[in-house]
């Protein structure tokens, strides 16, 4: 029999699945926003927000969400030389596969051969990672409307600037995700641990915990998940070495929170 | 699956350091605090010796102002403890008639003195019944109120026996019994005002030494401050009549008789010759 710890454990797992996506009150209008930003005639769609707010989760759950019923093409992982980029698109948008290398103006040349009703919709995670003759390229190739792009992008001083010196110009939406509240955070975690069935585990988390929880990681999603997965770890950990009577399992301590703290490295100790 | 022991270690550090900033805040506090609360107890002492010091010479003060006001109360408290019905209730029935003695006090030859002023100063203005013979009644009024005041001082003063009633009595048979009071250093009383006579030379007083021993029947020296007040004031009235009669007394009627009848010429006085006739008629010896 498994231990309801080793599911608690996995549902805080750091990956990306348009499964895992919760539904808090903010982020489901925000993401209503940008469903609705993708209807409209726009070439250029910005996501950014600061490490681990969400940001490719959305893109995730948008993939999911419109590849159903419109042509959505979603790179995860930034392609940085500029050729593979071309052909990439080329081969998934298009359907033409280059065996050579291409570059920007013969990609384009295939751009206007093709005559799509349907504006396919690029999807482009960790965007900053791009280079800015690629991202002026990107542009570009938005000002075509043969495609429309969806970025995402850390919010730091300098991806900023890269915001503002190649986006600054273009109709484009912006939208900012941000970390999650105290309250928010407290239901983020009983729905992900509700949505694996760990239900006991579920009913741990005080409102105390979770402020000790919100004082450690300031709400953001990727720094909750690592510190509840090593917290669930700990909780195996005594109970694989028959240790679990020395800990409070009615509700989650602050001591361990603190012990999962300190090896994430969210407390320097 | 993760080092448990380290990790609580490590935990354990992280809390003891964690505590390390509240506790030297706390400490940091305290010693703040004691060093406020000693710097203040400082001031609070060296205020309260400042105020002890105040309050020393204050009490100083008030003890002097108490004592100031301790004599009234003594007054008063000879004043309660003398009062007759006192006394008589712890006088058994048997010693009722035992004699009480009461020392003398001063103070009443100084309201004498005060009253007696102007009295001869009334007599002063009655000297003018003298020179007009419209006023001679007054004079002889004034002289003669003057006279029965002098007569109501002596007998205060003067006689040895003084009866009085207890007038806040209890019971009616203690009432009826009267206390004899002696006064024992007359001799003194009129040494002290001879003394302050010698002073000021004040007429009024060299003549109530002279009624003293007229009284006491020391003719001699009666009839030497009747001569003295005479010889500082030769318009007193009552001056002139002691001398007179200290003169009869000390066999000297002639010259008594003379004297009066100079007087009589000069002043007209009613007394005098009224003094005149009782010598003549052999009535006054």
């Amino acid at each position: 029999m498994s231990s309801i710890y080793i599911s608690s454990k996995d549902v805080f797992l750091d990956t990306v699945y348009a499964k895992d996506y919760v539904q808090l009150d903010r982020v489901s209008t925000i993401y209503q926003s940008l469903k609705d930003s993708i209807k409209k005639p726009l070439k250029m769609i910005l996501l950014y927000g600061k490490p681990g707010t969400g940001k490719s989760m959305f893109l995730t759950k948008l993939y999911k969400d419109l590849s159903a019923t419109q042509s959505v093409y979603y790179y995860k992982t930034p392609i940085l030389d500029e050729s593979e980029f071309y052909k990439l698109l080329a081969q998934d948008i298009f359907d033409t596969k280059y065996s050579g290398e291409l570059n920007f103006t013969q990609f384009m040349k295939i751009v206007e051969v093709q005559n799509n009703d349907e504006v396919p919709v690029v999807l482009l995670d960790e965007a900053q990672l791009y280079s800015e003759v690629l991202m002026e390229k990107i542009r570009l190739l938005s000002d075509t409307r043969a495609m429309k792009f969806v970025i995402t992008l850390h919010k730091t001083e300098k991806e900023d600037l890269i915001a503002k010196e190649h986006f600054q110009t273009r109709i484009w939406e912006t939208i900012e995700l941000e970390n999650a509240s105290s309250g928010e955070l407290k239901i983020y975690i009983q729905k992900k641990l509700m949505k694996a069935n760990c239900f006991d585990t579920a009913n741990m988390f005080t409102p105390k915990t979770v402020n000790k929880i919100f004082s450690l990681t300031k709400g953001n999603y990727r720094d909750t998940n690592k510190l509840l997965y090593t917290l669930f770890d700990l909780y195996l950990t005594y109970e694989e070495s028959h240790q679990i009577s020395k800990i409070n399992t009615n509700y989650v301590s602050s001591k361990l929170i603190e012990m999962a703290a300190i090896h994430t490295g969210l407390i320097d100790a | 699956m993760l080092n448990i022991n380290e990790l609580e270690s490590r935990w354990l550090r992280y809390k003891i350091k964690s505590y390390i900033p509240h506790l030297s805040i706390f400490i940091s506090f305290i010693v703040l605090l004691s060093i406020t609360l000693i710097y203040f107890n400082k001031e609070k002492s060296k205020e309260d010796k400042l105020e002890s010091i105040v309050e020393h010479n204050k009490s100083e003060k008030l003890t002097i102002v108490f004592n100031t006001k301790e004599t009234k109360p003594k007054n008063i408290q000879i004043i309660e403890e003398t009062p007759v019905k006192k006394e008589i209730k712890n006088i058994p029935l048997n010693d009722v008639d035992t004699i009480r003695t009461l020392t003398p006090s001063m103070n009443f030859i100084k309201e004498m003195q005060n009253s007696s002023q102007p009295d001869y100063e009334n007599n002063d203005n009655s000297d003018f019944a003298f020179q007009t013979k419209k006023e001679e009644k007054k004079s002889i009024q004034t002289a003669s109120v003057e006279d029965t005041a002098e007569d109501i001082i002596e007998e205060v003063i003067i006689e040895n026996t003084i009866e009085a009633e207890p007038q806040n009595t209890v019971t009616n048979e203690e009432a009826s019994k009267k206390i004899s009071i002696h006064r024992q250093n007359v001799q003194s009383d009129i040494h002290g005002i001879i003394k302050r006579f010698k002073k000021n030379k004040n007429p009024a007083l060299s003549l109530f030494i002279a009624k003293k021993y007229y009284e006491l029947g020391d003719y001699h020296n009666a009839y030497n401050y009747a001569l003295i007040t005479n010889g500082i004031n030769s318009d007193i009235e009552a001056s002139w009549i002691v001398f007179a009669k200290s003169l009869v007394k000390l066999g000297k009627k002639e010259m008594a008789i003379k004297t009066l009848q100079d007087y009589i010429k000069q002043s007209q006085s009613y007394s005098g010759k009224l003094l005149l006739d009782e010598i003549l008629s052999g009535k006054f010896e």
